[in-house]
Protein backbone atom coordinates (compact mmCIF):
# COMPACT_ATOMS: atom_id res chain seq x y z
CA UNK A 1 0.00 0.00 0.00
CA UNK A 2 1.42 3.69 -0.84
CA UNK A 3 1.58 6.47 2.00
CA UNK A 4 -0.54 9.08 1.48
CA UNK A 5 1.39 12.59 0.73
CA UNK A 6 1.29 14.69 3.79
CA UNK A 7 -1.32 16.92 4.07
CA UNK A 8 -3.07 15.16 1.04
CA UNK A 9 -6.76 15.71 2.79
CA UNK A 10 -6.07 19.50 3.79
CA UNK A 11 -4.95 19.81 -0.21
CA UNK A 12 -7.39 17.78 -1.52
CA UNK A 13 -10.61 20.23 0.57
CA UNK A 14 -9.11 23.17 -1.21
CA UNK A 15 -8.70 21.81 -4.43
CA UNK A 16 -12.46 20.60 -4.03
CA UNK A 17 -13.52 24.01 -3.18
CA UNK A 18 -11.91 25.25 -5.17
CA UNK A 19 -12.94 23.66 -8.52
CA UNK A 20 -16.43 23.52 -7.23
CA UNK A 21 -16.11 27.28 -6.64
CA UNK A 22 -15.56 27.71 -10.01
CA UNK A 23 -18.07 25.42 -11.48
CA UNK A 24 -20.79 26.44 -9.21
CA UNK A 25 -19.54 30.02 -8.72
CA UNK A 26 -19.47 31.91 -5.35
CA UNK A 27 -22.68 31.41 -4.35
CA UNK A 28 -22.56 27.86 -3.36
CA UNK A 29 -19.02 28.43 -1.54
CA UNK A 30 -20.88 26.96 1.74
CA UNK A 31 -22.08 23.65 -0.38
CA UNK A 32 -18.47 23.66 -1.60
CA UNK A 33 -16.94 23.52 1.62
CA UNK A 34 -19.67 20.88 3.02
CA UNK A 35 -19.16 18.56 0.41
CA UNK A 36 -15.67 18.51 0.85
CA UNK A 37 -15.85 17.91 3.79
CA UNK A 38 -18.24 15.04 3.35
CA UNK A 39 -15.68 13.13 0.91
CA UNK A 40 -13.66 13.25 3.20
CA UNK A 41 -15.12 12.00 6.05
CA UNK A 42 -16.47 8.85 3.11
CA UNK A 43 -12.85 8.48 2.47
CA UNK A 44 -11.79 7.75 6.27
CA UNK A 45 -14.92 5.40 6.47
CA UNK A 46 -14.11 3.70 3.40
CA UNK A 47 -10.54 3.42 2.51
CA UNK A 48 -9.68 0.98 5.64
CA UNK A 49 -12.05 -1.62 3.90
CA UNK A 50 -11.21 -1.49 0.60
CA UNK A 51 -7.86 0.14 0.68
CA UNK A 52 -6.83 3.42 -0.99
CA UNK A 53 -7.74 4.12 -4.37
CA UNK A 54 -4.68 4.48 -7.04
CA UNK A 55 -5.40 7.72 -7.60
CA UNK A 56 -7.02 9.27 -4.14
CA UNK A 57 -7.17 13.19 -5.00
CA UNK A 58 -8.86 12.40 -8.11
CA UNK A 59 -11.40 9.26 -6.04
CA UNK A 60 -11.91 12.55 -3.36
CA UNK A 61 -12.86 14.98 -5.86
CA UNK A 62 -15.19 12.70 -8.13
CA UNK A 63 -17.22 11.80 -4.76
CA UNK A 64 -16.96 15.89 -3.88
CA UNK A 65 -18.93 16.61 -7.50
CA UNK A 66 -21.71 13.74 -7.00
CA UNK A 67 -22.73 14.44 -3.49
CA UNK A 68 -22.60 18.37 -4.70
CA UNK A 69 -25.11 17.12 -7.75
CA UNK A 70 -27.20 15.50 -5.57
CA UNK A 71 -27.41 18.33 -3.18
CA UNK A 72 -28.17 20.99 -5.87
CA UNK A 73 -31.26 18.37 -7.72
CA UNK A 74 -33.03 18.82 -4.41
CA UNK A 75 -33.53 22.53 -4.78
CA UNK A 76 -35.88 24.09 -7.69
CA UNK A 77 -34.04 26.66 -8.63
CA UNK A 78 -31.59 24.14 -10.10
CA UNK A 79 -33.43 22.44 -13.08
CA UNK A 80 -32.49 25.50 -15.50
CA UNK A 81 -28.52 25.28 -15.42
CA UNK A 82 -28.83 21.39 -14.62
CA UNK A 83 -27.12 19.81 -17.56
CA UNK A 84 -24.68 22.76 -17.70
CA UNK A 85 -23.46 21.99 -14.92
CA UNK A 86 -23.78 18.16 -14.45
CA UNK A 87 -21.75 18.13 -17.80
CA UNK A 88 -18.85 20.50 -16.10
CA UNK A 89 -18.72 17.78 -13.45
CA UNK A 90 -18.12 14.82 -15.51
CA UNK A 91 -15.19 16.02 -16.56
CA UNK A 92 -12.14 16.02 -14.90
CA UNK A 93 -9.66 18.71 -14.51
CA UNK A 94 -5.69 19.08 -15.98
CA UNK A 95 -2.95 19.29 -13.85
CA UNK A 96 -2.92 22.86 -15.08
CA UNK A 97 -6.73 23.32 -14.66
CA UNK A 98 -6.77 22.93 -10.48
CA UNK A 99 -3.61 25.02 -10.36
CA UNK A 100 -5.75 27.61 -12.20
CA UNK A 101 -8.59 26.95 -9.80
CA UNK A 102 -7.16 27.52 -6.65
CA UNK A 103 -4.90 30.54 -8.18
CA UNK A 104 -8.92 31.80 -8.72
CA UNK A 105 -10.11 30.86 -5.30
CA UNK A 106 -7.25 32.95 -3.57
CA UNK A 107 -7.61 36.08 -5.58
CA UNK A 108 -11.72 35.59 -5.08
CA UNK A 109 -10.27 35.47 -1.18
CA UNK A 110 -8.41 38.40 -1.26
CA UNK A 111 -10.74 40.35 -3.47
CA UNK A 112 -10.83 44.16 -2.61
CA UNK A 113 -14.49 43.80 -1.49
CA UNK A 114 -13.51 41.12 1.33
CA UNK A 115 -12.35 43.38 4.82
CA UNK A 116 -8.92 43.01 5.11
CA UNK A 117 -8.39 41.24 8.69
CA UNK A 118 -10.51 38.51 7.29
CA UNK A 119 -8.62 37.65 3.71
CA UNK A 120 -5.91 35.72 5.65
CA UNK A 121 -8.39 33.47 7.53
CA UNK A 122 -10.55 32.92 4.24
CA UNK A 123 -7.48 32.02 1.90
CA UNK A 124 -6.41 29.19 4.64
CA UNK A 125 -10.05 28.29 5.01
CA UNK A 126 -10.72 27.66 1.54
CA UNK A 127 -7.79 26.95 -0.51
CA UNK A 128 -5.79 26.01 2.72
CA UNK A 129 -8.01 23.73 3.65
CA UNK A 130 -7.29 24.58 7.39
CA UNK A 131 -10.55 24.26 9.91
CA UNK A 132 -12.02 27.42 12.15
CA UNK A 133 -10.19 26.17 14.93
CA UNK A 134 -6.78 25.35 13.80
CA UNK A 135 -6.79 29.06 12.43
CA UNK A 136 -8.31 30.95 15.65
CA UNK A 137 -5.97 28.95 17.39
CA UNK A 138 -3.02 30.25 15.40
CA UNK A 139 -4.52 33.57 15.94
CA UNK A 140 -5.06 33.37 19.47
CA UNK A 141 -9.02 34.00 18.82
CA UNK A 142 -11.81 32.36 20.08
CA UNK A 143 -12.91 30.08 17.64
CA UNK A 144 -16.35 31.76 17.23
CA UNK A 145 -14.51 35.22 16.34
CA UNK A 146 -13.03 33.00 13.70
CA UNK A 147 -16.11 32.33 12.70
CA UNK A 148 -18.15 35.16 12.30
CA UNK A 149 -14.99 36.34 10.28
CA UNK A 150 -15.34 33.74 8.63
CA UNK A 151 -18.79 33.94 7.52
CA UNK A 152 -18.49 38.09 6.98
CA UNK A 153 -16.62 37.21 4.28
CA UNK A 154 -18.54 34.59 2.51
CA UNK A 155 -21.08 37.27 2.69
CA UNK A 156 -19.40 39.83 1.12
CA UNK A 157 -18.25 36.73 -1.83
CA UNK A 158 -21.60 35.97 -2.51
CA UNK A 159 -22.38 38.48 -5.32
CA UNK A 160 -18.74 38.39 -6.40
CA UNK A 161 -17.26 37.23 -10.05
CA UNK A 162 -14.75 34.36 -9.89
CA UNK A 163 -12.71 36.10 -12.54
CA UNK A 164 -8.84 36.74 -12.04
CA UNK A 165 -8.39 40.59 -11.66
CA UNK A 166 -4.73 41.18 -11.75
CA UNK A 167 -5.44 44.45 -9.97
CA UNK A 168 -5.80 42.35 -7.20
CA UNK A 169 -2.52 40.51 -7.00
CA UNK A 170 -0.86 43.17 -4.97
CA UNK A 171 -4.09 42.16 -2.47
CA UNK A 172 -3.02 38.79 -2.62
CA UNK A 173 0.58 39.22 -2.03
CA UNK A 174 -0.18 41.26 1.27
CA UNK A 175 -2.61 38.53 2.37
CA UNK A 176 0.54 35.98 2.01
CA UNK A 177 2.73 37.87 3.45
CA UNK A 178 0.18 37.94 6.88
CA UNK A 179 -0.54 34.09 6.27
CA UNK A 180 3.79 34.00 6.09
CA UNK A 181 4.54 35.80 9.03
CA UNK A 182 1.52 34.59 11.46
CA UNK A 183 3.28 31.09 10.53
CA UNK A 184 6.73 32.11 11.32
CA UNK A 185 6.10 33.27 14.44
CA UNK A 186 3.63 30.33 15.04
CA UNK A 187 2.00 27.73 13.12
CA UNK A 188 4.60 26.26 10.72
CA UNK A 189 1.87 24.82 8.34
CA UNK A 190 0.58 28.32 7.74
CA UNK A 191 3.97 29.65 6.42
CA UNK A 192 4.56 26.75 4.35
CA UNK A 193 1.21 27.41 2.82
CA UNK A 194 1.99 30.64 2.20
CA UNK A 195 5.19 29.25 0.27
CA UNK A 196 3.05 26.72 -1.68
CA UNK A 197 0.88 29.64 -2.73
CA UNK A 198 3.17 32.10 -3.72
CA UNK A 199 5.29 29.17 -5.73
CA UNK A 200 2.01 29.00 -7.61
CA UNK A 201 1.79 32.71 -8.52
CA UNK A 202 5.52 32.68 -9.14
CA UNK A 203 5.02 29.74 -11.67
CA UNK A 204 1.70 31.00 -13.28
CA UNK A 205 2.48 32.88 -16.98
CA UNK A 206 -0.66 35.13 -15.67
CA UNK A 207 0.43 36.43 -12.58
CA UNK A 208 4.32 35.94 -12.48
CA UNK A 209 5.53 39.55 -11.85
CA UNK A 210 9.01 40.84 -10.19
CA UNK A 211 7.16 41.61 -7.00
CA UNK A 212 5.64 38.45 -6.58
CA UNK A 213 9.56 36.51 -7.32
CA UNK A 214 10.89 38.92 -4.34
CA UNK A 215 7.49 37.86 -1.92
CA UNK A 216 8.56 34.34 -2.88
CA UNK A 217 12.21 34.67 -2.34
CA UNK A 218 11.75 36.45 1.27
CA UNK A 219 9.81 33.64 2.33
CA UNK A 220 12.32 31.01 0.94
CA UNK A 221 15.15 33.14 2.52
CA UNK A 222 13.59 33.31 5.76
CA UNK A 223 12.02 29.91 5.85
CA UNK A 224 15.64 28.38 5.34
CA UNK A 225 16.86 29.53 8.65
CA UNK A 226 13.93 28.34 10.55
CA UNK A 227 15.56 25.14 11.96
CA UNK A 228 18.58 27.28 13.24
CA UNK A 229 16.09 29.62 15.38
CA UNK A 230 15.52 27.20 18.44
CA UNK A 231 18.05 25.27 20.60
CA UNK A 232 17.07 21.43 21.55
CA UNK A 233 14.56 22.64 24.17
CA UNK A 234 13.01 24.82 22.14
CA UNK A 235 14.29 27.99 23.48
CA UNK A 236 15.24 30.96 20.67
CA UNK A 237 18.28 31.87 20.45
CA UNK A 238 20.12 34.83 18.69
CA UNK A 239 21.22 34.93 15.31
CA UNK A 240 25.00 35.45 16.81
CA UNK A 241 24.30 32.18 18.64
CA UNK A 242 22.54 29.79 15.79
CA UNK A 243 24.38 27.13 13.93
CA UNK A 244 24.09 27.84 10.45
CA UNK A 245 25.29 24.81 9.38
CA UNK A 246 21.53 23.74 10.14
CA UNK A 247 20.35 26.17 7.07
CA UNK A 248 18.44 24.56 4.86
CA UNK A 249 20.75 25.22 1.73
CA UNK A 250 18.43 23.76 -1.06
CA UNK A 251 16.15 26.77 0.16
CA UNK A 252 18.60 29.58 0.35
CA UNK A 253 19.84 28.54 -3.63
CA UNK A 254 15.93 28.78 -4.52
CA UNK A 255 15.35 31.87 -2.77
CA UNK A 256 18.58 33.23 -4.10
CA UNK A 257 17.40 32.50 -7.96
CA UNK A 258 13.72 33.86 -7.15
CA UNK A 259 15.51 37.11 -5.98
CA UNK A 260 17.81 36.92 -9.63
CA UNK A 261 14.42 36.70 -11.08
CA UNK A 262 12.74 39.80 -9.32
CA UNK A 263 15.63 42.12 -10.65
CA UNK A 264 13.31 43.33 -13.28
CA UNK A 265 10.91 46.22 -14.32
CA UNK A 266 11.46 49.50 -12.85
CA UNK A 267 9.29 48.87 -9.14
CA UNK A 268 11.37 48.53 -6.38
CA UNK A 269 8.78 47.35 -3.87
CA UNK A 270 9.12 46.40 0.02
CA UNK A 271 8.90 42.56 -0.88
CA UNK A 272 12.47 43.02 -2.73
CA UNK A 273 14.16 44.75 0.10
CA UNK A 274 13.22 42.42 2.78
CA UNK A 275 14.51 39.98 0.47
CA UNK A 276 17.76 41.21 -0.09
CA UNK A 277 17.62 41.67 3.73
CA UNK A 278 16.94 38.38 4.18
CA UNK A 279 19.66 36.98 1.17
CA UNK A 280 22.18 39.30 2.91
CA UNK A 281 21.70 37.50 6.62
CA UNK A 282 21.38 33.58 4.58
CA UNK A 283 24.57 33.81 2.71
CA UNK A 284 26.91 35.27 5.59
CA UNK A 285 29.02 32.74 6.82
CA UNK A 286 28.93 34.12 10.02
CA UNK A 287 27.34 36.50 11.97
CA UNK A 288 30.29 39.00 12.26
CA UNK A 289 31.16 38.92 8.15
CA UNK A 290 27.25 39.67 7.97
CA UNK A 291 27.06 42.83 5.93
CA UNK A 292 25.27 45.34 8.06
CA UNK A 293 26.18 48.47 6.86
CA UNK A 294 23.86 47.41 3.62
CA UNK A 295 21.01 45.74 5.90
CA UNK A 296 20.85 49.47 7.33
CA UNK A 297 20.85 50.86 3.61
CA UNK A 298 17.90 48.49 2.54
CA UNK A 299 16.27 49.80 6.04
CA UNK A 300 16.70 53.05 5.13
CA UNK A 301 14.87 52.68 1.69
CA UNK A 302 12.25 50.68 3.21
CA UNK A 303 11.57 52.99 5.82
CA UNK A 304 11.40 55.77 2.55
CA UNK A 305 8.40 53.50 1.77
CA UNK A 306 6.85 52.87 4.75
CA UNK A 307 7.44 55.18 7.48
CA UNK A 308 6.87 52.15 10.07
CA UNK A 309 8.69 52.24 13.58
CA UNK A 310 8.96 48.64 13.51
CA UNK A 311 11.26 49.25 10.64
CA UNK A 312 12.74 51.74 12.44
CA UNK A 313 13.70 49.76 14.73
CA UNK A 314 15.47 47.19 12.97
CA UNK A 315 17.44 49.88 11.26
CA UNK A 316 18.73 50.74 14.93
CA UNK A 317 19.71 47.33 14.93
CA UNK A 318 21.73 47.00 11.63
CA UNK A 319 23.02 50.50 12.68
CA UNK A 320 24.01 49.23 16.09
CA UNK A 321 25.51 46.44 14.06
CA UNK A 322 27.55 48.30 11.72
CA UNK A 323 28.57 50.96 13.10
CA UNK A 324 28.76 50.55 17.34
CA UNK A 325 26.37 50.38 19.93
CA UNK A 326 26.68 54.13 20.90
CA UNK A 327 24.64 55.06 17.14
CA UNK A 328 22.35 51.77 17.70
CA UNK A 329 21.28 53.44 20.83
CA UNK A 330 20.54 56.89 19.72
CA UNK A 331 18.88 54.94 16.66
CA UNK A 332 16.63 53.19 19.33
CA UNK A 333 16.16 56.21 21.55
CA UNK A 334 14.94 58.17 18.32
CA UNK A 335 11.68 56.29 18.41
CA UNK A 336 11.44 55.21 22.45
CA UNK A 337 8.19 57.29 22.99
CA UNK A 338 6.75 55.94 19.95
CA UNK A 339 3.13 55.55 21.00
CA UNK A 340 2.70 52.59 18.55
CA UNK A 341 5.84 50.85 20.06
CA UNK A 342 4.78 51.12 23.67
CA UNK A 343 4.08 47.34 24.43
CA UNK A 344 6.45 46.40 21.55
CA UNK A 345 8.81 43.90 23.43
CA UNK A 346 11.08 43.94 20.93
CA UNK A 347 11.93 47.53 21.59
CA UNK A 348 12.79 47.44 25.95
CA UNK A 349 14.70 44.53 24.43
CA UNK A 350 16.96 45.86 22.25
CA UNK A 351 17.63 48.86 23.97
CA UNK A 352 18.10 46.11 27.12
CA UNK A 353 20.75 44.68 24.90
CA UNK A 354 22.14 48.01 23.65
CA UNK A 355 22.78 48.64 27.59
CA UNK A 356 24.19 45.65 28.33
CA UNK A 357 26.79 46.06 25.57
CA UNK A 358 27.56 49.19 26.61
CA UNK A 359 28.50 48.17 29.99
CA UNK A 360 25.09 49.45 32.00
CA UNK A 361 23.87 46.16 33.53
CA UNK A 362 21.20 47.84 36.01
CA UNK A 363 19.83 49.68 32.98
CA UNK A 364 19.71 46.18 30.77
CA UNK A 365 17.98 44.18 33.01
CA UNK A 366 15.54 46.59 34.15
CA UNK A 367 14.67 46.97 30.03
CA UNK A 368 14.38 43.33 30.12
CA UNK A 369 12.01 43.64 32.81
CA UNK A 370 9.70 45.92 31.09
CA UNK A 371 10.32 44.10 28.04
CA UNK A 372 8.51 40.80 29.72
CA UNK A 373 5.59 42.80 30.47
CA UNK A 374 4.58 43.19 26.95
CA UNK A 375 2.71 40.10 25.39
CA UNK A 376 4.81 38.02 23.75
CA UNK A 377 5.14 34.37 22.79
CA UNK A 378 5.83 31.53 25.48
CA UNK A 379 9.44 30.96 23.31
CA UNK A 380 10.57 34.81 23.22
CA UNK A 381 9.24 34.93 27.31
CA UNK A 382 11.89 31.90 28.12
CA UNK A 383 14.57 34.10 26.14
CA UNK A 384 14.13 37.70 27.86
CA UNK A 385 13.89 35.79 31.07
CA UNK A 386 17.48 34.54 30.37
CA UNK A 387 18.45 38.03 29.53
CA UNK A 388 16.93 39.45 32.70
CA UNK A 389 18.70 36.79 34.91
CA UNK B 1 -9.29 -20.49 16.61
CA UNK B 2 -12.95 -18.92 16.55
CA UNK B 3 -14.06 -16.24 14.02
CA UNK B 4 -15.23 -12.82 15.20
CA UNK B 5 -17.49 -9.79 13.33
CA UNK B 6 -16.37 -6.75 14.32
CA UNK B 7 -19.33 -4.48 13.55
CA UNK B 8 -18.13 -0.31 12.93
CA UNK B 9 -21.11 1.60 14.20
CA UNK B 10 -21.27 4.96 12.36
CA UNK B 11 -20.67 7.91 13.96
CA UNK B 12 -21.14 11.50 12.42
CA UNK B 13 -18.37 13.15 14.83
CA UNK B 14 -15.84 12.41 12.05
CA UNK B 15 -17.67 15.43 10.29
CA UNK B 16 -16.11 17.90 13.07
CA UNK B 17 -12.85 17.09 12.53
CA UNK B 18 -10.30 19.26 10.41
CA UNK B 19 -8.86 17.61 6.91
CA UNK B 20 -5.47 17.44 8.82
CA UNK B 21 -6.66 15.75 11.62
CA UNK B 22 -8.69 12.92 9.45
CA UNK B 23 -6.09 12.34 7.81
CA UNK B 24 -4.11 11.54 10.81
CA UNK B 25 -6.64 9.63 12.00
CA UNK B 26 -6.83 7.32 8.99
CA UNK B 27 -3.19 6.78 9.05
CA UNK B 28 -3.93 5.40 12.56
CA UNK B 29 -6.29 3.46 11.47
CA UNK B 30 -4.48 1.85 8.14
CA UNK B 31 -1.42 0.86 10.27
CA UNK B 32 -3.84 -0.47 12.50
CA UNK B 33 -5.70 -2.88 9.66
CA UNK B 34 -2.62 -3.54 8.31
CA UNK B 35 -1.09 -5.07 11.47
CA UNK B 36 -4.17 -7.43 11.70
CA UNK B 37 -3.49 -8.34 8.16
CA UNK B 38 -0.08 -8.91 8.62
CA UNK B 39 -0.72 -11.40 11.51
CA UNK B 40 -3.45 -12.90 9.04
CA UNK B 41 -6.17 -12.32 11.25
CA UNK B 42 -8.67 -10.32 9.02
CA UNK B 43 -10.85 -13.05 6.88
CA UNK B 44 -13.51 -10.59 5.10
CA UNK B 45 -13.56 -6.55 5.39
CA UNK B 46 -16.23 -4.29 4.07
CA UNK B 47 -18.02 -0.51 4.08
CA UNK B 48 -21.66 -0.75 3.70
CA UNK B 49 -23.25 1.91 1.26
CA UNK B 50 -24.36 4.43 3.41
CA UNK B 51 -27.81 5.51 2.00
CA UNK B 52 -29.11 2.73 0.96
CA UNK B 53 -31.20 -0.62 2.42
CA UNK B 54 -33.97 -2.42 2.81
CA UNK B 55 -35.83 -4.40 5.63
CA UNK B 56 -38.21 -6.98 5.24
CA UNK B 57 -40.85 -7.95 7.83
CA UNK B 58 -43.85 -10.32 7.46
CA UNK B 59 -46.90 -9.12 7.98
CA UNK B 60 -50.09 -11.04 7.73
CA UNK B 61 -48.27 -13.62 5.38
CA UNK B 62 -47.19 -10.62 3.34
CA UNK B 63 -44.04 -9.32 2.84
CA UNK B 64 -43.30 -5.20 3.93
CA UNK B 65 -40.39 -3.66 2.71
CA UNK B 66 -39.28 -0.41 4.35
CA UNK B 67 -36.17 1.62 3.47
CA UNK B 68 -33.79 1.13 6.30
CA UNK B 69 -32.48 0.60 8.67
CA UNK B 70 -31.28 4.55 8.56
CA UNK B 71 -34.18 5.59 9.05
CA UNK B 72 -35.11 5.26 12.86
CA UNK B 73 -31.48 5.46 14.22
CA UNK B 74 -28.25 7.18 13.59
CA UNK B 75 -26.23 4.26 15.05
CA UNK B 76 -26.04 2.24 11.64
CA UNK B 77 -23.22 -0.41 10.67
CA UNK B 78 -21.11 1.45 8.45
CA UNK B 79 -18.87 -1.86 7.79
CA UNK B 80 -17.15 -4.77 9.17
CA UNK B 81 -14.34 -6.58 9.26
CA UNK B 82 -14.54 -10.45 10.10
CA UNK B 83 -11.19 -11.69 12.00
CA UNK B 84 -9.63 -14.39 13.49
CA UNK B 85 -9.09 -14.68 17.18
CA UNK B 86 -8.86 -17.23 19.85
CA UNK B 87 -11.61 -15.70 22.47
CA UNK B 88 -13.31 -12.54 22.94
CA UNK B 89 -10.15 -11.19 25.11
CA UNK B 90 -7.83 -11.49 22.27
CA UNK B 91 -10.66 -10.34 19.86
CA UNK B 92 -11.19 -7.03 22.30
CA UNK B 93 -7.30 -7.12 22.66
CA UNK B 94 -6.68 -6.59 18.29
CA UNK B 95 -9.51 -4.01 18.17
CA UNK B 96 -9.04 -1.73 21.14
CA UNK B 97 -6.45 0.23 18.91
CA UNK B 98 -8.53 0.64 16.48
CA UNK B 99 -8.53 4.75 15.97
CA UNK B 100 -12.53 4.32 15.70
CA UNK B 101 -13.50 3.62 18.65
CA UNK B 102 -13.23 7.56 19.98
CA UNK B 103 -15.95 8.15 17.83
CA UNK B 104 -18.26 5.73 17.50
CA UNK B 105 -18.78 1.55 18.68
CA UNK B 106 -17.16 -1.46 17.66
CA UNK B 107 -19.51 -4.26 18.23
CA UNK B 108 -17.52 -7.35 18.32
CA UNK B 109 -20.00 -10.79 17.66
CA UNK B 110 -18.86 -14.11 17.82
CA UNK B 111 -19.50 -16.68 14.79
CA UNK B 112 -21.49 -19.57 15.93
CA UNK B 113 -20.19 -23.22 15.36
CA UNK B 114 -21.89 -25.66 14.54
Amino acid sequence: MNDLVDHLFRRQSGQIVSTLTRILGPRHLSLAEDVAQDALVKALQQWPHTGVPDNPGAWLIQVAKNRALDLLRREASFSAKALDIARAMERPESPAEEMDDQLAMMFLCCHPEIPREARVALTLKTVGGFSTGEIARAFLIQETAAAQRIVRAKRAIRDLDLTLELKSLDSVLETLYLMFNEGYSGDRDFAEEAIRLARLLAAQPATRAPHVHALLALFLLQSARGPGRMDAEGGLLLLSEQDRSLWNGAMIAEGLRQLDLSADGDRLTTYHLEAGIAAAHATATDFASTDWAYIAEQYDRLYEINASPVIALNRAVAIWHAEGAEAGLAAAEAIEHHPALQRYHLLPATLGSLWRELGDREKAAEYFRKALSCECSAAERRFLKRQVE
Amino acid sequence: MESYLLLIHESDRYANLSPEEMQAIFARYRSWGQKLRDAGRIINSNKLEDSTGRVLRGKNGAVQITDGPFTETKDVVGGYFLINAESYEEAVELSRDCPHIDFGAIEIRRIQKM
